[in-house]
């Protein structure tokens, strides 16, 4: 558009003004902008833009002011910028130096000094977000965490801007001294994600306040945009970032518009270093205006040539003299190495001791560098808004990892410096290097200096070979370093090699020859020499290789043939290392496996007779549980345990000095095998019958019944009667035998009384076995199968998916809140029939599971006909008692006998009804969910329409293999089994496995009790228990009435001197339970327990509390005589204490 | 596909009887062997020759039974059957069956056809296709057929 038509357009009443100036912007051209604008400055709207706020003098007036609309144009930003600023160059002018000064003040911790200079700061330049961040952490490292605090409680009271109030409390958080860098990391992470902010949005969130939170950024027109609502200190701040942010690779073809917009601001603000040290790298020109700073420089001069005592002797004065210079901190904690020295201790403020001592770990190699890291980056982070800590960031950031290739320095080193460096030959241009070295030569101190690292970049070995100056590691390293630069790598190569074999104390030399030297081999392609080294000296020193580029060698070892390494054991190691990717690991790991005709590793340690570091570190860190799944040597889970306990069993004793975490390791194998055995004897032994006892029983009542059948049966006899072949041995054929033609021949006849008294016998008996309630079937079913664990392994299918919603107590099914939370927004208008869809589906699965629970895994005879839909199914008709009588009559004579014969016949026959349940479950009832999920994901398909949301269509698919997984396991419970008593376990263990057990079914109630265990006391018959602690545990999630990630649960256990094993569950309660009535019922349970009541009442009914079927349990299961129920209500927490006659427990014999 | 000797891994039970059903009375497959995991799967393909593995994308580690949990489940776990058999130098003409049309999540979701051309370029020697199955639906069989034919014109 024509300059004179935004003219006409401005002064037309209906033209959006902002709009139009955001049709300026796009424009795209700094002058062309600049122009019009001049033209149109006079218009009041125009005034207001460029005056309007800009120096706010309240907080509250912090970005009141309306924003231009974003224009997407990078230039057109910038070019408003450019205006605003030199329409405000005063402010800014006076601004640069203060905050200069309060920056020195405040690292210096003349804390009172840098107060005045902020309130000057304030004077001139108002109110910013700047002055905000100052604010606080003048307060936090002056007055402490108490004064931060009341800061943002003063300011929180001002301000009403939802961002600025944002940008106070994150200030907040990033300047307390006790706030770790990852922990503010973390925090920041998850304010950010919780209020879902847009991608561009969170990245200049992330540049202004976490800078290291993303590795590079990229939409920097849009960071202009949003800041330019802000106070003008703000925004200069800002575009000066933004312009340091260009020099990183992809910006690398903006060069143009950098120095551009770089000059110009320069042209504003003359006195702004950084601005100059932009230029500077941009074109040798602008060398000369970096300040000189002669100190400083007679540093650099003495450490180049290796004078390291005269920069030990001044550096803590040059220190305390320059403190925001960084160059001085390097060059005086590098002298300290060479000299082989320590820091001392008390001669700086803290914060310069901090960054001295992170700079002195770094520099020479300490061990666990990580602590000084995360303080060296929280330094960083605090320190962000000054220019020492951007130059600080970039030598940490360097030093300590291979980011910046073999540098150990970035462009932010250089471009926040406030001296002349030499170093910036390192990014001046090839063609213009001669100019530069002109330029920085010309100062005597920087003379020696500059010519070597010219020397170093040009490649010009033979200058450096002849330098006499140079000390003679200096000489090798840069020898070297020149030849690597000119190109010739084989000569670099056996060049480092053969210093290499030099002995050195210094740390910085024996790092730079191990980082050069794995450079060549990378260059001349020698995979194994460099996989070698790195290996080797990684295993002496890890942090000696923080700089070697494993990510090259990685991607070479890719790319050409592993096979080529194959026999080597540091293959494995070094992709243990260097990659993220177990699979990778694995293939690494199995390659040198083979490649020794391998199939594991414990073949591999039989072969060997010494252990050396490698093979330590091979054991230990690459034959993982993790890497050595993927192997298909391996036939399951035991399997690679036991493998690795083989490994671990032998680790100890090669490596004493990391006992403690083999032990521990092994510790926690052997635990959670416990578990897993547990938990499948758990799962195979559902359905019992307590045989034993109810045999026990009966002996005597059947003696007195079975003496009169035996007569009746004799009497009987005189009858004519076909006589039959009845062994005991036919008894497994006899379900098969043609019934009808028994009867037809008249076999049996069912009026005759002794049948009828064996009918009589054997129906009582068949009634007890089923339905004894204490020991009977149907207990079983009740306490194993129907108390909340099917449903609750059915639902936990849907749940690990998020698919099933949760329902009131007035039975209506609510909102599904994962889905809630992460339907994306193109999705929304389609949430409320989602939601319907997941109800109506969560409702015909529970309806479903119930019905099963309620009709079909029950039993019924043919007088006990309450479930007519039971699938235990006892019924005995005539005719098959007649078989039965048939087979008794002739061969039983003793009642031992006769309950052999009963029992036995119930057993198979039970065995009969469980193998008919198994095929149920797996056809009918499988199908039956099946199609409930099948019209679910109908119906969501038919929601969705032509949209994709595979988050929701793969969950539901994937719940159908799971489902299927599922119900297969569960008719692994049908099962006949005897009470287990194999089972050894600790009460430690067995409190674990319920608490697994009980995760595993509520998938998302995941429960994390605390257990306090006085005795680690080993124990037979603990599947029993398993249960009570399931059936306790279940209580606490339904009837808490806390949600699952607020609960505390605390497990105790003891045993007392008089051999009782006490329980304690105790958990914290929701304000919303009924106290009163819960203590009434409480003390029912208990008053029950006290008088050792028969009454079962309520052992087969599913629901409630379960203290009937732990007391059954307790009685019968267990077979304990004494046992006690006692519970605690306090403050909202409820204790459940059980007391078990422990001496009745069949305990452990300690002898076996 | 009388004589293609054909091995499918996959871990759904209700995927195996149909397909099992489809390949070996509809398309007369006579030699089928079934592997309803990663390892299981790997082992046998490395033991005996195969002229066609019909391959699942997400399946478990082991095989499970009352004493194995199956171990971790491999989301991508069908990737990971192509690198092993490549790797080790057993190639199989394989056809991916899944029940997924689409992975990851709603931005950054891969649809089966990204999968597929994926699967056909790092795999293009032994890679065929891919066939989306659906348990309601029998378009799954037409697709499996006609890749299966491709293969015997071939």
């Amino acid at each position: 558009m024509h300059p004179e038509e935004y003219k006409k357009h401005l002064f037309h009443p209906k033209t959006n003004n902002y709009e139009l100036l955001a049709h300026l912007k796009q424009e795209g051209d700094i002058d062309v902008i600049k122009k019009i604008v001049k033209n149109i400055s006079s218009h009041p709207f125009v005034k207001s833009v460029l005056k309007n706020n800009v120096v706010p003098k309240e907080f509250a007036d912090l970005r009141k002011s309306k924003a231009i609309p974003f224009s997407g144009n990078f230039v057109g930003e910038a070019s408003m910028y450019l205006i605003i600023l030199e329409e405000n160059k005063d402010v800014i002018n006076a601004f640069i130096p203060l905050k200069e000064k309060f920056d020195r003040e405040l690292l210096l911790e003349n804390y009172s000094c840098a107060q005045t200079t902020l309130t000057e700061i304030e004077k001139v330049s108002g109110k910013s977000l700047w002055l905000i961040e100052n604010q606080i952490l003048l307060k936090e490292y002056k007055d402490g965490v108490k004064a931060n605090w009341n800061e943002v409680s003063e300011l929180s009271k001002i301000i009403q801007d939802p961002f600025v109030l944002f940008f106070v409390e994150n200030l907040s958080k990033r300047a307390e001294t006790k706030i770790s860098y990852f922990r503010y990391l973390n925090i920041f992470n998850n304010q950010v994600s919780e209020i879902l902010v847009h991608p561009d949005l969170y990245e200049y969130l992330c540049f202004k306040l976490n800078y290291l939170a993303l590795p590079s950024y990229n939409n920097l027109a849009y960071f202009l945009h949003i800041e330019s609502s802000s106070a003008i200190v703000d925004r200069y701040l800002m575009l000066k970032e933004i312009l340091s942010e260009m020099f990183s690779a992809k910006f690398k073809e903006h060069s143009e518009i950098l120095f551009k917009i770089a000059n110009r601001l320069h042209g504003i603000f003359p006195n702004d270093i950084q601005l100059c040290q932009i230029l500077s790298i941009l074109s040798p020109a602008f060398i000369e205006k970096l300040p000189v700073n002669k100190e400083i420089n007679g540093l650099v001069r003495e450490y180049s040539s290796g004078n390291y005592s005269y920069c030990i002797e001044n550096g803590i004065e040059l220190i305390k003299n320059n403190p925001t210079i960084i160059e001085a901190y390097e060059l005086y904690v590098k002298s300290l190495i060479e000299d082989g020295k320590q820091l001392p201790t008390d001669k700086f403020p803290s914060n310069i001791n901090n960054i001295l001592n992170i700079l002195f770990d770094i520099y020479s190699n300490q061990e666990n560098i990580e602590q000084p890291m995360d303080l060296g980056l929280k330094i960083c982070t605090s320190f962000s808004s000054t220019l020492w800590a951007k130059q600080f960031l970039s030598l940490i950031k360097s030093a300590a990892s291979v980011s910046n290739g073999n540098k150990l320095f970035t462009s932010h080193y250089l471009i926040h410096s406030q001296i002349r460096n030499p170093r910036i030959l390192y990014y001046a241009k090839k063609d213009k290097i001669d100019e530069y070295v002109t330029i920085l030569k010309s100062d005597s101190d920087l003379l020696e200096t500059t010519l070597t690292l010219s020397n170093i970049i040009k490649g010009n070995f033979d200058e450096i070979q002849n330098d006499a100056n140079l000390t003679a590691d200096k000489k090798n390293v840069f020898y070297g370093r020149a030849l690597i630069r000119a190109g010739m790598f084989q000569e670099a190569k056996e060049h480092f090699e053969l210093i290499s074999t030099h002995s050195s104390n210094s740390p910085l030399f024996n790092e730079e020859v191990i980082v050069n030297l794995f450079r060549c081999f990378i260059k001349l392609n020698l995979n194994k020499e460099a996989c070698c080294l790195f290996v080797e000296h990684y295993l002496k020193n890890k942090e000696t290789t923080k700089r070697l580029n494993k990510g090259k060698l990685l991607d070479s070892l890719e790319a050409g043939d592993i096979e080529k390494v194959k026999n080597l054991i540091e293959l494995p190691i070094f992709y243990c290392i260097a990659s993220i990717d177990s699979y990778q690991q694995y293939v690494a790991y199995d390659t040198y496996i083979e490649s020794r005709n391998f199939t594991r590793p414990t073949e591999l340690i039989n072969e060997r007779q010494n252990f050396d570091s490698k093979l330590i570190y091979f054991l230990r860190e690459v034959c993982t549980i993790e890497i050595m799944h993927h192997s298909y040597h391996f036939n399951g889970t035991d399997d690679i345990e036991n493998e690795r306990l083989e490994i671990l069993n032998r680790l100890i004793v090669a490596d004493t000095q990391n006992e403690d975490v083999y032990i521990k390791e092994i510790t926690e194998l052997n635990q959670n095998s416990n578990i897993r055995k547990a938990i499948r004897e758990v799962n195979k032994g559902r359905i019992s019958i307590n045989v034993q006892q109810l045999r026990n029983n009966e002996t005597n009542n059947i003696k007195e019944a079975f003496s009169r059948y035996r007569e009746i049966e004799s009497y009987s006899k005189t009858k004519e009667i076909v006589g039959i072949d009845a062994s005991i041995a036919m008894l497994s054929e006899l379900t098969n035998l043609n019934i009808e033609e028994l009867i037809g021949k008249q076999v049996v006849y069912t009026s005759d009384p002794a049948f009828i008294s064996f009918k009589v016998i054997f129906v009582e008996i068949r009634d007890k076995f089923i339905l004894s309630k204490e020991y009977g079937l149907d207990g079983y079913l009740s306490t194993r199968i129907r108390h909340g664990t099917l449903l609750n392994h059915i639902r936990s299918t849907f749940e690990s998916e998020n698919i099933i919603s949760q329902r009131d107590k007035d039975n209506n099914y609510l909102e599904n809140e994962f889905w809630n939370n992460s339907i994306p927004y193109f999705l929304i208008d389609k949430k409320p029939k989602i939601q319907e869809a997941i109800k109506k589906f969560s409702r015909a699965i529970d309806e479903y599971t119930e019905f099963i629970i309620k009709e079909l895994i029950q039993v019924k005879t043919e007088k006990y006909t309450k479930k007519p839909k039971a699938l235990f199914d006892f019924s005995l008709t005539n005719k098959e008692l007649a078989i039965l009588f048939t087979a008794a009559r002739e061969n039983i004579k003793d009642h031992n006998l006769f309950l052999s014969f009963v029992f036995d016949y119930l057993q198979r026959f039970t065995e009969n009804i469980l193998s008919r349940i198994r095929n149920f479950i797996n056809d009918e009832i499988k199908d039956n969910y099946n199609k409930i999920l099948q019209d679910f994901n109908t119906e969501i398909k038919e929601i969705l329409i032509s949209q994709n949301y595979p988050e929701l269509t793969n969950s539901i698919s994937l719940c159908g293999t799971r489902l299927q997984n599922e119900l297969k396991s569960i008719s692994e419970w049908f099962y006949l089994s005897s009470t287990s008593k194999d089972l050894i376990l600790d009460l430690k263990v067995l409190i674990q496995t319920a608490i697994q057990i009980t995760n595993t079914i509520s998938p998302n109630s995941k429960l994390n009790p605390t257990i306090n265990e006085e005795h680690s006391v080993p124990m037979v018959g603990t599947i029993h228990l398993i249960y009570v602690c399931r059936i306790l545990l279940d209580n606490i999630i339904i009837h808490s009435k806390v949600s699952p990630s607020d609960l505390e649960i605390e497990i105790s256990s003891l045993v007392t001197e008089d051999e009782f094993l006490e329980i304690s569950f105790k958990n914290n309660l929701s304000s919303s339970v009924n106290k009163e009535e819960l203590k009434n019922k409480l003390e029912q349970v208990k008053s029950k327990w006290d008088f050792s009541s028969d009454d079962y009442e309520n052992i087969d009914i599913e629901g409630g509390s379960g203290f009937d079927k732990i007391r059954r349990i307790i009685a019968f299961d267990l077979g304990c005589e004494r046992y006690k129920f006692d519970y605690t209500l306090e403050d909202d927490f409820l204790t459940i204490k059980l007391s078990i006659e422990f001496l009745n427990i069949p305990k452990y014999d300690e002898e076996n | 596909m009388k004589k293609t000797k054909t091995i499918l891994i996959e871990d759904d039970s209700k995927k195996i009887e149909d397909i099992k059903e489809y390949v070996t009375k509809q398309l007369g497959c006579e030699i089928f062997t079934v592997k309803e995991s990663y390892q299981s799967g790997i082992r046998e393909i490395l033991q005996n020759d195969y002229d066609l593995l019909l391959l699942d994308m997400s399946i478990p580690t082991f095989d499970k039974t009352p004493e194995e949990s199956g171990g971790s489940y491999e989301k991508f776990g069908g990737y990971k059957v192509l690198r092993e058999i490549i790797r080790k130098n057993r190639p199989v003409k394989t056809i991916l069956i899944t029940m997924f049309d689409d992975f990851g999540e709603s931005d950054l979701s891969i649809t089966l056809s990204q999968i597929d051309q994926s699967l056909k370029q790092e795999f293009s020697n032994i890679y065929l296709g891919s066939v989306f199955y659906h348990a309601r639906e029998n378009k799954w069989q037409e697709d499996l057929k006609t890749i299966i034919q491709e293969i015997e014109n071939d």
